[in-house]
């Protein structure tokens, strides 16, 4: 096999690796979590283009956000210094295109054809972005004054918002209700990721807060972002379509009690990051939002007990 | 002043820190010394509480680790956050109100530049920028002249000298000796995680004859 070749699927069966040990260490066996998150996968865009209209849009827009969300830039510089220029552009490419794939395959099954091949275009198009103009490239954030998180987050994933963001206009646009909704509470998923990163033990212990203050300082940022910055998008879709207000206002506030239980949850596994049982029992109560009632105190609870010995 | 009694650390089967005793007074900067792997890190996180351990570390205040204000050997700095939302983020964890960024840039960084990009100079500069902003009354400084060009050092030494003055506590630990004899009332010797020795301003010379004729010892004659 050509030399460069062989250095690239090296690249790959190295990731495969790395992937089974991060599965093994959250507590699951590798072919069985390939199988879930067949399954899973296959579910969930199912139910996607069962309820939402125009799903083809939020589909590619999911795709997007997750190939954007894998972008590492300590990752590329360390493999820049690697690879050349075109293998690393290469690399990027095939593993782009190896989450595009997926999603293409349904999109096509979907009939979908132009969105399936637009979204293996971008593939193309999100390899290209290099360290370099990272470097120089500051992007604003209008959340500075509570830095961390949502300015963090928002650097991250600027372009994914600003996707749903435009997703959300064509929703109104075309009169798709369904649509829009799901675009907002994406926006609030996104910003719940912003919780997901590993938080170092020092950056806690450095809060003046008691555990519960500390709890209570995270959840109001979190509220005071997540409100500020996506109530404009109901008021306009309760304007557009009045008739669905009420099943509008109670999921755009529903998911921020998701929020806090996300909040609650990290805190409650730290300094670890969220292991897989607390994640089955996260997405499981998405199914049955009234366990909420349950899993807020409960998490809350945990979460004092975990950052008593750091902060007291 | 902190005392402390009976001090012991382990990693597992592995001890870190026997028995330590020690008192810190304030108004008064401590210097630590030892090889790589003495404990110096270790004790210092058991200070600011960042590890469990047994024994007694007692103070005056409530929560000491809310009087201390931590330089680490290795300052973690987020990604895509800038060094103006670094020291804004450590105001709002502290509870600083009308935090003055810019006058207290004092080492005139970039502050609208992402910290990760800094060098590792301005990296540490940064860090302890973040400690003085914090103007607590207990400050442990781990290897604060790691990275630093002379300049640096100076100015760093200079920092602490005023932080002296303005009645701080401080523990700086550094494989540079003549830094601490420059800021230090008093240096500890921590060997394989024992204080073995104390050795006031009068006494460094001294220290540093030991330090010098260990250095010949496991060293230079290996090397010749």
């Amino acid at each position: 096999m050509n030399e460069k070749y062989g250095i690239i699927l090296y690249y790959f069966q190295f990731q495969f690796r790395r992937w089974n040990r991060h599965l093994i260490e959250f507590g699951i066996i590798p072919w069985i979590a390939y199988l879930l998150l067949i399954a899973a996968f296959v579910i969930i865009s199912y139910i996607i283009f069962q309820r939402v209209e125009h799903a083809q849009y939020l589909y590619s827009a999911i795709a997007i956000f997750y190939m954007y969300s894998q972008q590492d830039n300590a990752k590329s510089r360390f493999m820049e210094s690697l690879f050349s220029i075109t293998d690393l552009y290469l690399v990027k490419v095939f593993e782009n295109l190896s989450i595009a794939f997926a999603f293409a395959i349904f999109l096509i099954y979907k009939t979908h054809y132009l969105t399936a091949i637009g979204l293996m275009a971008s593939c193309f198009f999100l390899s290209i972005k290099t360290n370099e103009s990272n470097f120089t490239l500051k992007i604003p954030t209008p959340y500075s004054k509570f830095p961390y998180e949502f300015s963090i987050g928002f650097r991250k994933f600027y372009l994914v918002l600003a996707i749903l963001g435009t997703v959300y206009c064509i929703g109104l646009f075309v009169e798709n209700f369904n649509l829009s909704l799901v675009c907002i509470l994406l926006i609030h998923f996104v910003f719940m990721s912003f919780y997901s990163d590993k938080e170092p033990k020092e950056i806690v212990w450095l809060h003046h807060h008691s555990p519960k203050d500390f709890l209570l300082y995270k959840i109001k940022v979190a509220f005071i972002y997540t409100f500020s910055s996506t109530i404009i998008f109901l008021v306009a879709l309760c304007f557009f379509f009045p008739i669905d207000m009420k099943i509008a206002i109670l999921l755009y506030f529903l998911t921020f009690f998701y929020i806090v239980l996300f909040i609650l949850m990290k805190y409650a596994v730290f300094p670890r990051v969220i292991n897989l049982p607390t994640g089955i029992i996260f997405f499981g109560s998405i199914l049955f939002p009234p366990i909420l009632l349950l899993l807020i105190p409960m998490y809350y609870s945990k979460s004092i007990q975990k950052l008593n010995p750091i902060l007291t | 002043m902190i005392t402390i009694q009976g001090l012991n650390k382990s990693f597992g089967t592995k001890q870190i820190l026997y028995d330590i005793e020690v008192n810190f007074l304030q108004d008064k900067c401590y210097g630590i010394v030892g090889n790589n792997g003495a404990g110096k890190s270790t004790f210092f996180n058991c200070l600011a509480g960042l590890e469990s351990y047994e024994g007694q570390i007692q103070s005056q205040f409530s929560i000491l680790k809310n009087e201390i204000a931590y330089l680490q050997a290795e300052p973690f700095f987020f990604s895509k956050m800038t060094g103006r939302e670094y020291l804004q983020f450590i105001c709002n964890a502290r509870k600083i109100a009308n935090c003055d960024i810019d006058k207290r840039n004092i080492f005139e960084l970039p502050l609208n530049e992402y910290a990760e990009h800094y060098s590792t100079g301005m990296k540490k500069k940064l860090a302890l920028t973040g400690v003085i902003i914090q103007e607590s009354t207990i400050l442990i400084l781990d290897e604060p002249f790691n990275g630093l060009d002379m300049h640096s050092s100076l100015l760093i030494s200079e920092v602490i000298q005023y932080l002296k003055s303005q009645g701080k506590m401080i523990l700086i630990s550094s494989h540079i000796f003549s830094t601490l004899v420059d800021c230090c009332d008093e240096i500890i010797h921590l060997q394989d995680g024992r204080f073995v020795n104390h050795y006031l301003k009068e006494q460094f010379h001294e220290l540093e004859q030991k330090l010098r004729a260990v250095l010949r010892e496991n060293v230079l004659d290996r090397l010749s």
